[in-house]
């Protein structure tokens, strides 16, 4: 653990400078940069393709980096071979050596260091305890379940303390419910060893759920790190608004300048409005994002269209009950869609809503996010 | 399951009739207990018992377990470094060219391969005055290079779904090549190599005609021995020392399909 006196003005613990990876001509990682301090679980969320796997892999010294450099604790570790670094793995595929029980799998990196042997077993123990195996040191590991060769997987990487666990897809291989159980076993374990975890997963539930800071993935590029509360609620485009969680977007051209500023719906030509103070050009066009949770709906008052900004009619197309939340989608009368989720304790006028009925939504200005790409 | 239509069991039948009913007679007449081949006299093993006293036979059947076992060794050390290195090389021009120069050796002509390695031979006792004559080194050499030919092509099939991560996180874990390769690799695809040593003990075990080529007074192999009797009329000894062989290729042949069966669902239950 670092004292006081060192840990004024020193670099982050983990520290990712500019790096890039080009196989032939194709850039798999492009001039990313990130921090990392001790002690965090740091999610790398994309798609497939985005470059997470093989930005982990230069992490663990399984690729080299066309340029660029990777620093742990202030020692540049870039050119420092993988048996050799501070780091260690754990594979999606589990990687486990299928000749070997469950004891000698996690002994092997030990062995690798050249431990006494009454500390490997001592180890070994531990590990098992950690990971809730201890009755099946002997399994082969074609003798275990999915789960328990993952929790294999997981100890036999923090055999040899490493100062950073890079988990490769580590649930992906796991049905839903056992994955849920598997994220919180991940979180506890990680808060109970304090090691910093950097976690690679497609799934933005599962980030959201484990990550202190997520960072997404896009083409190559690094495009914005956040913590999960603030990524869902100031998504830094329209991709990662899409990725994290759902969202309705409109699209708004921006009319005017200063104070008489005004960002009118493309679809609807309503006035859209929000707390956000981007400066926008004239005939900019931006979007506005809204989480279907904080959509309002409400039966269309009779008579009088809805003039006011933020708000619009139209005809309720789909619903969708799930038990304790319900999905509707109103058509506006634009044609434009808008997703929309209530909880169970809707209250009565929502309640008696049926499909094709003419509805109101609205939203409020603050649950409204500016996009400008 | 249903039942099968009666065709389907027709066609089967037929074929593995046609394939195996020549070989079910052989085996009928080693234990005839007449002299002559083709008239059946009830039941004897007696022939078996002449065939240990016949010390021709039993020394060239010993001859060709010694050139099995040991172009089977030579072939699986080989074999399997070819395989490995054709599994592990990246996409390259050439590839396609080099891998099939390693299997080549299964489809070429016996006769040519035979041929060529006698030249080799030759020339190389003139250069350098090894090996000196042919002979029993020259055997095993012959049959070590189709050896590993098929060993390779078996290890590479089996190293093709090998999960590389597994000789990565042995790297992860501080482990460096060579000792990933012998500690984690080889025992993993040691089943395949044991298949593939089989394969070539049986392949050498049967080969007649290579070895023909490349044999020398005193080390007539088993076939060779056979095909020079048999050439003087068929006697019921060679019927049973057909038999035994009929048995020890099917014993080898059944053990490597056996691994790799294992070993293909040991495989299967670890990407589950």
């Amino acid at each position: 653990m670092a004292d006081k006196a060192d840990r004024e003005g020193r670099a982050p613990f983990l520290r990712i400078h500019n790096i890039s990876k080009h196989f032939a001509d194709v850039k798999a990682v492009d001039d990313v940069s990130l921090d990392i301090e001790q002690g965090e679980f740091f999610c790398l969320l994309g798609g497939s393709g985005s470059g997470k796997s093989t930005l982990l892999r230069m992490i663990a010294g399984l690729e080299t980096p066309t340029s660029g450099h990777i620093e742990i604790e202030n020692q540049d570790v870039t050119d420092v071979p993988p048996w050799k670094r501070p780091v260690n793995m754990m594979f999606q595929s589990y990687a486990l050596f299928p000749h070997m029980n469950v004891e000698k799998n996690i002994a092997f990196g030990l062995k690798q260091d050249n431990w006494p042997k009454p500390e490997i077993a001592a180890r070994v123990e531990e590990l098992l305890n950690l990971v809730q195996l201890n009755e099946y040191g002997k399994r082969k590991p074609n003798q275990l379940s999915g789960g328990q060769r993952q929790r294999v997987a997981l100890a036999r990487a923090l055999a040899r303390k490493p100062k950073v666990l890079l988990l490769d897809e580590p649930l992906s291989a796991l049905d839903k419910k056992l994955r849920e159980e598997t994220q919180r076993q991940l979180v506890a374990i990680q808060k109970e060893i304090g090691t910093t975890f950097i976690m690679v997963t497609h799934d933005q539930e599962e980030a959201m759920s484990i990550a202190t800071r997520i960072g997404v993935m896009d083409q190559a590029k690094l495009v914005q790190v956040e913590a999960p509360r603030e990524m869902y609620e100031r998504p830094a485009n329209k991709m990662i608004a899409g990725f994290i969680g759902q969202v309705n977007l409109f699209e708004g051209k921006v009319k005017g300048t200063g104070k008489a500023q005004k960002i009118i719906s493309v679809d609807t030509g309503g006035i859209l409005e929000t707390l956000e103070k981007t400066k926008l050009e004239d005939g900019q066009t931006i979007w506005v994002a809204v989480r279907p949770e904080r959509v309002l709906l409400k039966t269309k008052p009779k008579g009088r269209a809805a003039k006011a900004a933020n708000k619009s009619s139209g005809k309720l197309t789909d619903i969708m009950y799930l038990g304790g939340i319900t999905h509707i989608q109103v058509t506006l009368d634009s044609g434009h869609p808008v997703r929309i989720t209530i909880s169970e304790h809707w209250d009565e006028d929502e309640a008696k809503l049926k499909l094709g009925d003419a509805v109101e939504v609205s939203f409020e200005k603050r649950a409204a996010r500016l996009l400008v790409d | 399951m249903g039942k099968r239509h009666p065709l389907v069991l027709f066609m089967a039948g037929f074929g593995y009739a046609i394939l195996y009913i020549p070989i079910l007679i052989m085996i009928i007449y080693s234990f005839n207990s007449s002299k002559l081949v083709t008239v059946w006299a009830g039941w004897s093993t007696k022939w078996y018992g002449e065939l240990l006293q016949n010390g021709q036979l039993v020394d060239a059947a010993w001859i060709s377990l010694k050139v099995g076992f040991w172009s089977a060794t030579i072939g699986i050390i080989f074999g399997t470094m070819i395989g490995y290195a054709l599994a592990r090389f990246r996409r390259f021009r050439g590839k396609l060219l080099l891998n099939g120069m390693a299997t080549a050796p299964i489809v070429m002509p016996e006769v040519v391969t035979g041929l060529s390695l006698l030249l080799l031979f030759i020339s190389l006792e003139n250069l350098i005055g090894w090996p000196a004559g042919r002979g029993l080194t020259t055997i095993i050499i012959a049959h070590a290079t189709f050896a590993m030919a098929f060993v390779a092509v078996v290890v590479q099939g089996r190293l093709s779904d090998f999960d590389v991560s597994i000789e990565e996180a042995a790297h992860d874990l501080g482990a460096r090549q060579p000792y990933i390769f012998f500690a984690i690799t080889l025992p993993v695809i040691m089943p395949a190599i044991i298949a593939g040593w089989l394969l070539a003990f049986t392949l050498s075990f049967d080969d007649l005609v290579i070895a023909s080529f490349v044999s020398g007074p005193g080390s007539s192999t088993l076939p060779i021995v056979i095909f020079s009797k048999v050439r003087l009329g068929v006697t019921p000894e060679i019927n049973a020392l057909a038999t035994i062989i009929v048995a020890v290729v099917a014993i080898g042949v059944i053990a490597a399909n056996w691994l790799a069966l294992k070993n293909e669902n040991a495989q299967k239950q670890n990407n589950k």
